[in-house]
């Protein structure tokens, strides 16, 4: 019995290693430019970040969607229904800022939408490991939108900013943490994982950039 | 209010300025590159006394303000604004502050009606409950809002077609959109639409065309008190709320389980859905 238990802590600290490791790489071997919010109001930055949000919030909805279309009956279906609810509950929560902040969504919401759903349902059909894979890319690229735009906000004016800062921050947390699900559940033995990793980040920031301004 | 002013504005200015000073000497002692005018009317008071400093922005508004008295003589023109600066004692060449012309005369009363708009608006829905259900808008806000902002053109409208023609400038074109793209989200939002999704454009899209045909109609209404313009935006508005309410039915229909439903029927009227039991 203790045998298998320093096994499942090895196991643990290993997959952590993993993560740690897969972060560092990430951060060296990824290139970005980070939009300046230079030349911008308050109120432009805010209407930008809530309207590629939401947008973001609606794609991830429906690649969920997609996913548990087709997986729904394996062991990863109830994880993927778990990660579902949060960014559902993002989703609404961006959806009541937007009319608050008197903010505008963006155009192309119809097209994320069958976006989002075809590429959770082709990832799926793949196999769980490529859907994990997916999210871990999706994950990935979100999380580091969040950061960009917490750095925005706080290079503008932290406290007049808070509640959205407070906002972005625990969302990105969460996104993060199905990252590291994700990882969790053998995304990296997904075939072709740096091809489709590659690709799925790449389209992610496209998203990103038609969304903050159409 | 300050904002860093483009090269061809502080030229112009800065020239405005020696001219200034060339015809009336009290302006020489502001050649610094500060903001703000001597008004002419504080120069017959004690010079001991606080000297009033007006903003450029402020000088500029009011300028365009007395200049709107004379679009009814004169139309939305240079010569307009040259009338309006003359009554406020400077001459008729400060029409230069407004490289655009008429066309600036024209944004600045289309920026004040909006803002009235806008203010009257949020007066009303601090009275309406907020939490409103965003699958309707109020009509009568609609055509209250409609009514009140065309006939803020009644006093101009027999030049009104100029300003219209104005706005088809390159150079007045951006912020024509923009006061109108304002101007219909304000009226919109106040009616009662928290839409988030596609609706969000479709219904502004919707009440800009309502806006605009009305404008169109009631440039060429002759009636009582515009009375055919009213009946016609009547008309106009029961065509979006229908049009809102077709689009409802159509969603209630074009869901996943509905279009299940009409292949199964489909399967069994033609007897290939023969499952045993």
């Amino acid at each position: 019995m203790h045998l298998s238990l320093l096994a499942k802590g090895l196991s643990r600290t290993s997959i952590r290693g993993i993560c740690q490791r897969h972060r560092r790489l990430l951060a060296i071997s990824s290139y970005r430019s980070a939009s300046s919010s230079d030349g911008m109001t308050s109120d432009e930055l805010i209407d930008r970040i809530l309207r590629v949000d939401h947008a973001g919030e609606v794609g991830a909805d429906k690649i969920y969607e997609g996913q548990l279309a087709v997986l729904r009956n394996t062991s990863v279906g109830p994880l993927i229904q778990e990660m579902w609810d949060e960014e559902k509950e993002h989703r609404e929560t961006f959806e009541k800022l937007i009319p608050q902040h008197r903010a505008r969504p963006t155009a192309l919401l119809p097209l994320w939408n069958i976006a989002g759903f075809t590429l959770g349902a082709g990832s799926a059909i793949f196999g769980k490991e490529a859907a994990m894979a997916c999210t871990v890319a999706v994950e990935e690229a979100i999380g580091e939108h969040y950061n960009d735009q917490i750095r925005q906000l706080i290079e503008k004016d932290p406290e007049k900013h808070k509640d959205l800062l407070e906002v972005l921050k625990k969302f990105r947390d969460d996104e993060l943490h199905h990252l590291d699900t994700g990882l969790e559940n053998d995304a990296l033995k997904a075939p072709l994982y740096d091809t489709m990793s590659g690709i799925i980040k790449a389209g992610c920031r496209t998203a990103i950039w038609l969304s903050e301004r159409i | 209010m300050a904002h860093i002013p483009r090269m061809e504005t502080v030229t112009a200015l800065a020239s405005i300025r020696k001219l200034l000073a060339s015809y009336y000497p009290c302006f020489s002692r502001s050649l610094s590159t500060s903001r703000p005018f001597l008004s002419e009317s504080d120069h017959s008071h004690d010079k001991h006394e606080e000297e009033e400093m007006v903003t450029e922005e402020e000088l500029k508004s009011s300028i365009l303000d007395s200049a709107l008295n004379f679009v009814p003589s004169h139309g939305w023109s240079v010569k307009a604004i040259a009338k309006g600066a003359q009554q406020h004692g400077y001459p008729g060449v400060t029409h230069g502050l407004f490289p655009r012309g008429g066309g600036d005369l024209m944004h600045h009363f289309v920026r004040q009606c909006n803002n009235d708009i806008s203010k009257h608006l949020e007066g009303l829905s601090k009275d309406t409950d907020k939490s409103r259900n965003s699958s309707e808008l109020s009509p009568s806000i609609l055509r209250d809002a409609f009514q009140m902002r065309l006939r803020m053109l009644v006093p101009y409208m027999d030049h009104w077609p100029q300003a219209m023609a104005l706005t088809a400038l390159p150079t007045n074109i951006q912020e024509h959109f923009t006061n109108l793209y304002k101007l219909i989200d304000d009226i919109c939002y106040h009616s009662g639409d928290r839409s988030v999704d596609f609706s969000w454009y479709t219904r502004r899209l919707a009440l800009l065309g309502v806006y605009k045909s009305c404008e169109l109609h009631i440039v060429q209404d002759g009636s009582h008190d515009y009375q055919e313009t009213w009946d016609f935006l009547d008309r106009r508005l029961d065509d979006f709320t229908t049009a809102g309410k077709v689009k409802e039915d159509i969603d209630r229909f074009t869901n996943p389980e509905f279009f299940s439903a009409v292949y199964t029927v489909g399967r069994n009227i033609l007897g290939v859905n023969d499952q045993r039991r």
